[in-house]
């Protein structure tokens, strides 16, 4: 921890009482990004990032404020809170909403867990860089480019501290790369993208961004449409996590108190297959989504979301947890420049019994591309459609590559419609899901 | 802002570097977002957002850094970083700065410099709610936002330009739920302007909630929508979402330059239907999209696109200019100071034609007709696009028959330009933000109904 961030926490704090505040808490983030990118052989943008930003929650007459500044002077702070205790004479009495982690002594960040020592030099990131942009090339001379492609690290450093002597510190760096591979042929063309976010430069791996990049792209040159009717569907783990994260409003304690969540009332009720489980694990180490505590200071707790079909829990942050009058199970998100919500950490669904055969038996279409998928569903309803492109399978063997096609159902439904749960554990790009591969039954594509 | 001796120092710096180019973007931000759910205010918040973007081009390769301190010593240590790999003897110069004021198009009135309005704000939004909720009993929530954020810029480069600007946004956002027994349906509604305050006075609360919960009701009753390739009329106003995902970012010289882009060789050929003009106007007062001058300090224009299905112009930025020889059209945007500029759009849109929508609709036998478009992507490299229909309705001979839930539609860019058979004259536009390799920037699209003869509609029946 800086001293002279310390220094300033307890300023704005002081500050704040000083002005009338019944409570208060600070957030800071003070960000470092570098990042590369390649065109035709040379790097053509070389970035580096220094952002700095303070946050204020301030609790008046049981009314909140919020405010921001990315002004580092003494002033702008101290301006900061006062708007937010301004605000506080417009703001609603806030029954639920309250600041009320305490710990005794500070809290921070296992840093081997989520900064570890990497000493890779500059000249080794601009040679990855300008890599994933010339490999795909390098794998076929129907590849006419890589247009979108970048390789990025951030360091980034967040302080929590509250009037009721809450202290926290979290350091954490995350190596991020991505690259497409654009192919034209015979008056065809196809474009795939794929990318990697891991906690050192080592676990980047080239080879298997490029290469999936490709592979996919060039299978996709010559997709080609399936009929329209009800297919079984196979989900990649990336497609997957799109999805959870758009519905990711049937977990939500915030969302369930505000009436937007459709399945505020059904807790302990059967809403999905009974082989599926899916829990959230704030301390999962193999997550980029681990936290030791989250952005309220509330130390992180794993909970099971689904299980075994049942809903058994919402994500709660203290607002929500005094809403429905439950424990807080530290899922608080909030930054700087944001009210109080709710987030996942990791989430990780647990393992099923069918093999790999059955999942690809019979006639079984797996998506590994999408396109829309945020515009084209309804997290209140559960309705879905959108574009998608993979590979037709029959009776375990891939038959032929598949392109523009729709996807369509109800999420809500396919929750039940489950056709069978791997056995392994993989992951997506974000490292923020850790799910087997799972059949869902019966969805509707539209095609030829 | 910035002072200019300051000013002067850094790209000082930066051409004795070696670098040919350099320019610095200063920002100053305030915010103010005020929310109501549940008929009651949950959000009140602000802030202050400044930073400093600096750009160096060495050739046509960028060397971007931005930070929040206006300090000499913190932009000159910028400069040396930025510059480490590629420094080299100076070859150009840097020229005196020469001061244009800017000539401010879009005038505003109540901005958040002089009061940030919130009796009224929440005033509006308690009429919203009370509006929307008095649709019907079935609408069980709503949600409303209002937005209003003043920008102020400052640009200095190398060639002698100082540029400054200030912008202010307001944009009031609508959310209605409804609810009947086990089904919930939703409808959204953000109209913005590049306007102070007094934008809300173009929007009567009331007509805009009864609107989306009259929009969040009729969708209770919507029923399976067909699959497959069928004629669809797309809706005017934000319909022409679909003309700037699956057109409008081909034509920006971003994708253009790396020939991602379906169009880079098709400058004064045939892309479009005949009945087909487009523009990219950033000149529209007051409307979402527009500025006075763009992100590298250019006066911005009106850019026509498509003159009769004809490809005319891309959008071009300075890096873009570089790389295509095409002249600039002040289409440099930006989210921040913490993105370097690239050609984007502002306010694009399809000229208006000669049919009414309901000759439009009398001549589709089996079709669809989305009236209200949800957001969607597309693929510069390909032009595959898909988008999502938040209200449309099945056509059957030649009449709406029914409310229609989750329509999808999926094809490229290319394919459907060539396939517009009509054009409506009902031209309106609507707001939105367009995410793409230089942040989140406000944008309008725009369009009257149009008639595509054959397109993928992706449904459930």
């Amino acid at each position: 921890m800086d001293p002279i961030i310390e220094k300033k926490l307890a300023f704005v704090l002081e500050y704040a009482k000083k002005k009338g505040a019944t409570k208060s808490e600070v957030l800071f983030h003070d960000n470092a990004k570098f990042s590369l990118k390649s065109n035709d052989g040379e790097l053509e943008q070389y970035s580096i990032a220094n952002s700095q930003v303070w946050g204020i929650r301030v609790v008046k007459d049981r009314k909140i404020g919020l405010s921001y500044s990315e002004s580092l002077e003494e002033n702008a702070l101290t301006e900061m809170v006062d708007q937010a205790l301004n605000f506080t004479k417009y703001s609603a009495v806030d029954e639920f909403q309250d600041i009320s982690i305490v710990h005794a002594d500070k809290i921070i960040s296992d840093s081997a867990q989520v900064y570890r020592q990497d000493e890779t030099s500059l000249a080794e990131k601009i040679d990855f860089a300008l890599s994933l942009e010339a490999a795909p090339k390098k794998l076929d001379s129907a590849v006419v480019g890589s247009p979108y492609n970048g390789y990025s690290d951030i360091i980034s450093k967040n302080y929590i501290a509250n009037s009721e002597g809450t202290i926290c510190f979290e350091k954490q760096k995350v190596f991020s790369c991505f690259t497409s591979a654009l192919i034209e042929k015979d008056g065809k063309s196809a474009m795939n993208w794929h990318g990697n976010n891991a906690r050192t430069f080592a676990e980047l791996g080239l080879d298997d961004v490029v290469n999936t990049s490709y592979n996919l792209a060039s299978e996709l040159l010559n997709g080609e449409q399936i009929k329209t009717g009800h297919y079984d569907i196979i989900f990649s783990q990336d497609q997957l996590a799109t999805l959870l994260n758009i519905f990711a409003t049937l977990f939500s304690g915030k969302k369930a108190m505000d009436g937007r969540n459709p399945y505020r009332d059904k807790l302990g009720e059967k809403i999905a297959h009974q082989s599926l489980t899916i829990k959230d694990i704030p301390l999962y180490t193999a997550g980029l989504g681990y936290q030791l505590f989250d952005s309220e200071g509330c130390l992180g707790q794993e909970i099971a979301l689904i299980d075994r079909g049942l809903l058994n829990e919402f994500y709660h942050n203290s607002e929500t947890a005094n809403y429905f009058k439950c424990k807080n199970n530290g899922h608080a998100s909030r930054t700087a420049r944001s009210a109080l919500k709710i987030a996942s950490s990791n989430l990780v669904i647990s393992l099923g019994a069918t093999s790999h055969n059955e999942l690809y038996g019979g006639t079984v279409l797996e998506i590994l591309e999408t396109g829309g998928v945020h515009s084209g569903a309804d997290p209140i309803s559960g309705d879905f459609s959108f574009a998608g492109a993979g590979y037709l399978w029959k009776n375990g063997k891939k038959i032929h590559p598949v392109k523009g096609v729709t996807v369509s159902g109800n999420f809500y439904q396919m929750l039940k419609n489950m056709a069978g749960i791997g056995d392994k554990l993989y992951p997506d790009i974000a490292k923020r899901l850790f799910a087997p591969i799972i059949r869902w039954s019966d969805l509707t594509i539209g095609g030829s | 802002m910035l002072d200019t001796v300051t000013a002067q120092k850094v790209l000082a710096n930066a051409i004795d570097l070696g670098a040919d180019f350099a320019e610095l973007f200063v920002e100053k931000t305030k915010t103010n977002r005020v929310g109501l759910i549940d008929k009651k205010i949950n959000e009140m918040q602000g802030g202050l957002n400044f930073g400093i973007g600096l750009r160096l081009i060495f050739g046509t390769k960028v060397l971007y850094g931005y930070t929040n301190s206006d300090h000499l010593h913190e932009l000159l240590k910028m400069t040396c970083i930025l510059s480490e790999k590629d420094k080299k003897q100076p070859q150009a110069s840097l020229l005196a700065f020469n001061f244009s004021p800017r000539q401010d198009i879009h005038p505003a009135s109540k901005t958040l410099a002089k009061d940030q309005y919130l009796d009224e704000k929440i005033a509006y939004l308690m009429t919203m709610d009370e509006s929307s909720r008095g649709v019907s009993e079935k609408i069980v929530q709503f949600n409303g936002n209002i937005m209003q954020r003043e920008q102020a810029v400052e640009i200095f480069n190398t060639e002698g330009l100082h540029a400054c600007d200030k912008r202010h946004y307001t944009r009031l956002s609508a959310l209605a739920i409804a609810q009947d027994g086990n089904r919930q349906s939703q409808c959204f509604e953000g109209p913005g302007g590049l306007n102070g305050w007094e934008f809300a006075n173009q929007h009567d609360p009331i007509q805009l909630a009864t609107k989306v919960g009259g929009i969040a009701l009729q969708k209770l009753t919507a029923g399976a929508t067909p699959v497959g390739k069928m004629p669809v009329i797309i809706g005017n106003g934000f319909g022409g979402v679909i003309f700037h995902e699956a057109c409008g970012h081909s034509l920006e010289t971003t994708a253009v330059a790396k020939k991602a882009s379906v169009f880079w060789d098709k400058m004064q050929r045939p892309i479009a239907n005949k009945c087909v003009s487009a523009f990219d106007d950033g000149t529209l007062e007051n409307a979402w999209g527009s500025l006075n001058i763009d992100d590298e300090g250019m006066p911005t224009q009106k850019t026509q696109l498509i003159k009769d299905g004809i490809l005319t112009s891309f959008m071009v930025d300075k890096l873009g200019a570089m790389k295509t020889g095409y002249a600039r059209t002040g289409s440099a945007r930006r989210e921040s100071y913490r993105f370097a500029p690239a050609s984007r759009m502002r306010n694009t849109f399809i000229s208006p034609g000669k049919y009414s929508l309901e000759e439009m609709i009398a001549s589709i036998d089996h079709g669809i007709y989305c009236s209200q478009m949800g957001g969607g992507s597309v693929k510069p490299g390909t032009g595959e696009f898909n988008f999502s229909a938040q209200e449309s309705y099945l056509i059957k001979n030649g009449k709406i028959d029914r409310p229609l839930k989750a329509a999808t539609l999926i094809g490229s860019g290319s394919d459907v330009l060539q396939k517009i058979s009509m054009v409506g004259n009902n031209f309106a536009m609507a707001a939105g933000i367009c995410g793409s390799v230089s942040g989140g920037v406000p944008v309008t699209v725009g369009q009257p109904a149009l008639k595509v003869d054959d397109i993928l509609v992706g449904g459930n029946a």
